[in-house]
């Protein structure tokens, strides 16, 4: 953890709460947003972008026959779909996929409690409970609505800011 | 509390832990219906290639034909060959970066639940919150619950007479979940 994550890290809470579904939600949008490597978002738009100039270039240029016509519109409708993947398909499925999760899992979804102290993050509700030092945390990341407190690449707690903003 | 049917000792490696993330990821995660998704990519090459022979295998008289031919096998092999992989060294970077993965567990198996803990987490989990369990030759895969999706068990620290006792629990507490996958090389 740097010493930037350690000032994102609010100090001396001890809050209790139960997540809501947008809290759901916006926690699982801004988890997708965060960890998709940015390589990935540049690598989509290049390809997408001549996919569709190649596309464009290809029905104005040649003057083909009805088969290779249709492959390049295909073309254009394909690349189409991977330049926006990351900015509108993705996050249309994930705020979905997420919203119906939690809908069918509610019953399954319990309060929380979180206390933080000067050494130990401690989080923990009936079947679950961490107690850690804080120099066991891998990374902590504040997004507009979510504080993320990783444990490692991929196993996250978080806590909605409202909580913590309350 | 009632006394666990089954207590045991358990620490991972990073080869247990790869191997699970990389079977969590085909049965539920990225990799899911890998198969699917290849086979849709294979005949949309077929379909290519057999443009491409009618027209005598002309390749600058249909070159979107040729790149979408390339493209799908491409995409063949990544979904069979490099995704899989690609979760295998997901898993091992996962594993490198956690501390709490590497420790020591002691998992206490009861009728209805499990729980696992160490020094600094517990956590128990019913069956009933179990997606799947699948055994192969060095692993326990619990995948399930809202939180702590993976749950690794190394057969490696196991005695024989413990692992087989462990597999018999397991099918009989997750019956619908329960599946024993085997090596292809050791097959052979």
């Amino acid at each position: 953890m740097t010493d930037t994550e350690k000032g994102i890290l609010p100090e001396n809470i001890d809050v209790s709460f139960l997540p809501t579904e947008e809290d759901y939600v916006y926690m699982n949008l801004e988890k997708e947003k965060y960890l998709t490597p940015k390589a990935n978002k540049i690598i989509f738009r290049i390809i997408g972008m001549a996919g569709i100039l190649s596309g464009t270039a290809g029905l104005v240029l040649r003057n083909g026959n009805i088969i290779e016509t249709i492959c390049f519109l295909l073309l254009i409708a394909v690349s189409l779909f991977v330049i926006s993947f990351y900015d509108v398909i993705r996050p249309f499925l994930v705020f979905k996929s997420s919203s119906a999760f939690f809908r069918y899992n509610e019953k399954d979804i319990i309060s929380k409690n979180l206390s933080i102290n000067d050494k130990t993050i401690t989080v923990n509700d009936e079947l679950h409970r961490i107690s850690i030092p804080k120099e066991y945390i891998y990374e902590v990341y504040k997004s507009k609505r979510t504080l993320f407190i990783f444990l490692d690449k991929e196993e996250f707690i978080y806590i909605p800011l409202r909580v913590l903003n309350s | 509390m009632a006394k666990p049917v089954l207590k045991f000792k358990n620490e991972l490696s990073v080869r247990d832990y790869a191997e699970g993330y990389r079977l969590y990821d085909i049965r539920r995660g990225r990799c899911m219906g890998r198969k699917i998704k290849a086979s849709l990519f294979f005949f949309l090459a077929m379909a290519m290639l057999f443009m491409l022979m009618q027209e005598g295998f002309n390749i600058p008289k249909l070159p979107v034909c040729s790149i979408v031919l390339l493209i799908c096998i491409y995409m063949c092999c990544f979904f069979l060959y490099i995704q899989p992989n690609m979760s295998k060294h997901r898993g091992e970077q996962i594993y490198k970066s956690s501390r709490l993965i590497s420790m020591e567990y002691t998992f206490e198996m009861h009728k209805e639940y499990f729980i696992m803990k160490n020094e600094y987490e517990s956590l128990k989990r019913y069956y009933t919150e179990l997606s799947d369990c699948i055994e192969t030759d060095n692993i326990f895969l619990l995948i399930g619950g809202t939180e702590k999706k993976i749950i690794v068990i190394s057969k490696r620290c196991l005695e024989e007479e413990k692992k087989e006792e462990l597999s018999a629990f397991f099918k009989k507490e997750t019956i619908r979940q329960y599946r024993r996958t085997r090596s292809r090389r050791k097959k052979k």
